[in-house]
């Protein structure tokens, strides 16, 4: 029999039976004592231990009076006694094993239950009332399930019932809101009353209630009772009784608030604002004027020095009686000599002239320091008073520079042709007094407002003296320039157009060889108002005889002269002459080219290049290719079929720039679109792409004229050998994709899609190729956001997912992406053209006409969509109007 | 013999241990005092029988005076009243397995046996109601005619 390893092992320190296993006891029959836990058996203890004290006490007094106490039961006593002091010092988990209590412990237990007894006498009626019940268990559960169900249940209400209780409640529609604030705001002005000392923050509380809060108060009875408190205790306080008049006004009780009104207006005559509050509510009431006038009278006995009272005491006269309002404006200057505003009413109630000189004469030497009236009274004076006038307000105001101003304007108004210098003086003498004044004094910005003022009162002079000296004391110098720059514009977009004008001069002067400076000053001028083209064109001829040698002034003026002025002729003029000095400049050949072919001339277009070329054949390759084109186009145009001429070109300019990718496209396009003969157009592009590796177009030509042979597999590893000497291309991606759609292979387009859009995750044109490879409109539309967010919204996408939409027949939406693509970047040119098609489908004439004015004012910037740029540089296309251009890209778009 | 050869348990956690330590056995624990003559013979039986039910069951001796531990939970002595000559415990898998004995008291054997194919009886009634989940289990005898121990 094997031997379990525990029993040899020590049990450990303190373990108490039975726990580790948790174990429990049981009770076996009913006349063994109970005993089942530990704590049961405590308890029961207990009770046994009463029972045993019970028994020794009275054991103890029975032996104490029939015995008596031996020697040895006393030691005995002691001895026990020591015990148990020393036990019931003990904890007593131990006690019951001695089995005694000390009585100290009971009798303090017992005193407890006295004290709380004896406090039970003192708990209230209310108290006992608000015991918690103790809850009735029974069926708990079944109740409470009674209870769910009932609440379930619902009933149907009758309509009278509903309609009884809406009719009570729209009748008894308390605002709690208000009541509530209502409440607040009387129990803070009680609360403020209570403190004398704080008068004023009481005021302030009732005005502010009566000011804004009438509608609110509801319980006018309360606010009216402290008012009247108020009234009471601060009687000689005209706000209590304006509030109070006016509570009784908001309460439509009319009478009692002017009653309240006329007794404030006794106790209170002092105050101004207590007779206006009185006229007004009079007014209000409908009482007849004569009353108002009535109160307004005894008011002013009061009050002389009131200006609220006596205006309002003049418009109670009748608007029309005009003499009657100006006896009162004047018997209020009497007790009030120097108010400007008063004489301001005076002397617009004032007709005749004469009277007003006076009038303003007087109102000067009563208000020396008020500019105004020198002002007006100067501007009604003759040439020669106003002089004389001026002296005596610029000795009255020293260093107010308005004087100047005025005399500067004045000086301007007389004699026209005034002496720009003189102003300039006048000006000067503006800013010395202006800069004597320390305070006050105006600062660049006030001056340029000066400035901007005087331009829209129609004083050009002045504001250019006004600029000239604002720069003059701001020394100008290149540092500060790009702040004045800015500063112009600023004025220039406020339509202060002469401000910026004259800034510009300043600058211009200062530095004439600034092209900047220039260019932004014709703009400004091309901004302003267009009779004015002839200065523009003076600045032109100026700028360019100072800076004789800078192409863009005379390129800009040419176009200008021909656009603006509709002057071709002139324009030819100016860039001959240019011509002339910047001798063999490529731009202005061009721009004389562009010119002549606008005007249909041709031949002398091609004649211009042709000298061009012939003379500085080094020049570029440029004009190399803008020759060739014409010259194409010449051919196309005579359709004598004969390429010969225009091919010698082609390889004479190729002998000069072997590196030009564009003449080798030019001559690859004439092979294959002129001689339709594709082996020569191979040739000349697989050479082409040996010399211009990084061509993207040469190469997919290449590769489009190899399937046009029909030699796919060399078409497609042309573009993988493009896309290995170009791997930053996602155009090339583009042609494959292409190669692959037109050769019916969807997967593999699919597949090349998928691979060039991790190549070039923000490549718009990728990114429509995905798209439309995609079979099914719903998955389209997630692309559509991948797409616009991977762009940032790029236009020709914007455009796309509108053409899509076109094609999901969604018509309204299709037209709101066009726009949208439209404003995002107005050079595409293919969004244009998708918005025509979509216009002239579905549109009216006046959209149309609209859509086509809009793109022809953005014509020139057009230079993006690919649609776009294959029909604009087709040389087919050279002699095409603009319309007709967008007219040819919409049909071409409109078929595929 | 029988109370030299049997383990004894000389505290109360080897007493826990002793139930604990069985996983498929049955423990069955002899509470009493081995100098008293009908213990001595209740632990000769035992001993004779151990070997023959070494398979499904186990047995253990304990001293209810040196071990005084489960005298309250187990109801094996009262104070100074002496209730039974020795009770017989059975576990299995710290369970206390009860028999119905007839006596009146199923949760332990206290009066004495003195057939020992009887007591493997009652051994392996138990032990095969504990294989089932039993508690509670019927003796294969009724000793409701056995004398009860009382003092």
């Amino acid at each position: 029999m094997e031997r379990k390893a525990f029993l040899d092992q020590e049990p450990p320190p303190g373990y108490v039976a039975g726990i580790g296993r948790g174990a429990t006891g049981f009770t076996s029959s009913a006349d063994s004592t109970v005993f089942s836990t530990k704590q049961d058996y405590e308890d029961d203890e207990d009770d046994d231990n009463e029972d045993k004290q019970d028994f020794s006490t009275t054991d103890k007094s029975i032996l104490s009076k029939a015995i008596g106490k031996n020697g040895e039961d006393e030691e005995a006593d002691r001895i026990y006694d020591e015990i148990e002091k020393r036990l019931s010092s003990r904890k007593t988990s131990t006690l019951p094993l001695i089995g005694i209590q000390p009585d100290s412990q009971l009798s303090s237990t017992q005193e407890k239950f006295t004290d709380l007894k004896r406090s039970l006498a003192n708990v209230t009626g209310e108290e006992w009332s608000s015991l918690p019940e103790a809850g009735d268990l029974t069926r708990r559960n079944k109740r409470s399930r009674l209870l769910e169900q009932s609440r379930q249940r619902t009933y149907a209400v009758p309509d009278s019932a509903l309609i009884g209780a809406g009719s009570i409640s729209s009748l008894a529609k308390t605002n709690f809101q208000s009541i509530s604030d209502s409440r607040d705001k009387l129990l803070e002005s009680q609360l403020d009353n209570l403190l004398p000392q704080k008068s004023d923050v009481s005021t302030i509380d009732l005005e502010s209630l009566n000011s804004t809060n009438y509608a609110n108060v509801k319980n006018v009875s309360k606010v009216r009772a402290i008012l009247s408190s108020l009234r009471k205790t601060e009687p000689n306080k005209a706000t209590s009784w304006i509030a109070s008049a006016r509570l009784e006004e908001e309460a439509t009780n009319y009478t009692l608030a002017k009653d309240l009104i006329v007794e404030g207006c006794k106790i209170v005559p002092r105050d101004p604002d207590i007779w206006i509050e009185s006229i007004r509510l009079h007014q209000k009431s409908s009482d007849d004027a004569r009353l108002c006038k009535i109160i307004a009278a005894e008011g002013l006995q009061f009050n002389r020095k009131s200006e609220r009272l006596w205006i309002i005491s003049e418009e109670l006269e009748n608007i029309a009686d005009i003499t009657s309002r100006k006896r009162v404006i004047k018997k209020a200057l009497e007790s009030l000599p120097s108010n400007p505003n008063l004489w301001k009413r005076l002397i617009e109630l004032e007709d005749n002239k004469e009277d007003v000189v006076k009038l303003l004469e007087k109102a000067v030497e009563f208000c020396p320091n008020n500019w105004d009236f020198w002002e007006t009274w100067i501007n009604i004076l003759s040439y020669k008073e106003a002089k004389v006038t001026l002296n005596k307000a610029r000795k009255q105001l020293s260093g107010d520079f308005q004087v100047w101003l005025a005399a500067s304007k004045l000086e301007e108004r007389e004699n026209e042709n005034i002496e720009t210098s003189k102003l300039i003086k006048m000006m000067e003498r503006a800013f010395k007094d202006n800069a004597s004044v320390t305070e006050n004094s105006l600062g660049t910005s006030d001056w340029l407002k000066q400035a901007n003022v005087s331009e829209s009162e129609g004083f050009p002079g002045t504001c250019n003296a006004i600029i000239i000296n604002i720069l003059k004391t701001e020394d100008l110098h290149e540092d500060n320039l790009q702040s004045w720059l800015n500063e112009a514009e600023v004025a220039n977009s406020e339509t202060h157009v002469l401000t910026a004008k004259f800034i510009y001069e300043y600058i211009i002067d200062k530095f004439p060889t600034n092209i900047d400076v220039w260019l932004k000053l014709f703009s400004s001028l091309k901004k302003g108002p267009s009779s004015k083209l002839d200065e523009l064109f003076t600045y032109y001829q100026k700028s360019i005889s100072l800076n004789s040698s800078v192409e863009i002034l005379y390129l800009m003026f040419a176009k200008d002269k021909w656009i603006l002025g509709n002057d071709i002729d002139g324009a030819k003029d100016i860039l001959n002459s240019a011509a002339k000095i910047l001798d063999h400049n490529e731009n202005i050949c061009l721009a004389l080219v562009k010119l002549e072919s606008k005007a249909s001339n041709y031949a002398s277009a091609s004649k211009l290049l042709k000298q061009f070329v012939t003379s500085y054949p080094n020049s570029s390759a440029r004009m190399w290719y803008k020759y060739i084109h014409l010259l194409r186009f010449l051919n196309y145009r005579s359709s004598g079929g004969k390429t010969d001429s225009v091919l010698q070109q082609v390889e004479q300019a190729l002998i000069i720039f072997p590196d030009s990718s564009k003449l080798h496209l030019q001559k690859t396009q004439i092979y294959l679109n002129e001689d339709h003969n594709l082996s020569l157009a191979r040739d000349s592009a697989s050479l082409g792409t040996k010399s211009c590796p990084h061509c993207v177009e040469l190469w997919i030509l290449l590769s489009s004229i190899y399937e046009q042979m029909g030699v796919l597999i060399r078409a497609r590893s042309i573009l993988d050998n493009a896309i290995l000497q170009n791997p930053d291309s996602d155009r090339l991606w583009k042609a494959k994709i292409e190669l692959e759609i037109r050769n019916k292979d969807t997967i593999v387009a699919r597949q090349l899609t998928n691979k060039a859009l991790k190549a070039f995750p923000a490549s718009p044109i990728l990114w429509i190729q995905y798209l439309s490879l995609i079979p099914k409109m719903s998955q389209r539309k997630t692309a559509f956001l991948d797409a616009l967010k991977s762009t940032s919204n790029h236009p020709s996408i914007l455009m796309s997912i509108g053409v899509f939409f076109w094609i999901d027949e969604k018509y309204s939406k299709a037209k709101s992406w066009f726009e949208r693509s439209l404003l995002e970047g107005k050079n595409n040119g293919d969004s244009w053209a998708w918005l025509y098609n979509f216009t002239s489908k579905y549109g009216n004439e006046n959209d149309k006409r609209k859509l086509e004015d809009s793109f022809l004012e953005s014509f020139d910037d057009i230079n993006a969509g690919e649609m776009w740029n294959s029909i604009n540089k087709d040389f087919k296309n050279y002699d095409k109007e603009p319309k007709e251009i967008l007219q040819l890209v919409s049909d071409r778009l409109s078929k595929f | 013999m029988g109370s030299i050869f049997l383990p004894h348990l000389r505290s109360g956690w080897h007493v826990d241990q002793a139930i604990l330590s069985e996983d498929d056995r049955l423990v069955v624990i002899r509470f009493g005092r081995e100098e008293e003559s009908q213990c001595m013979i209740i632990d000769e039986i035992l001993y004779s029988i151990s070997e023959k039910i070494k398979n499904f069951a186990v047995i253990y001796l304990c001293n209810i005076d040196r071990v005084p531990d489960f005298n309250q939970m187990y109801e094996l002595e009262m104070g100074d009243r002496q209730l039974e000559p020795f009770t017989i415990m059975f576990f299995h898998r710290n369970k206390h397995m009860m028999c119905d004995f007839g006596t009146g008291n199923n949760n332990k054997l206290n009066f004495m046996i003195r057939d020992k194919q009887e007591l493997i009886d009652i051994i392996e009634t138990i032990y095969r109601g504990a294989k089932k989940g039993k508690g509670l289990v019927v003796s294969p005898r009724d000793y409701s005619s056995i004398r009860k121990f009382r003092s």
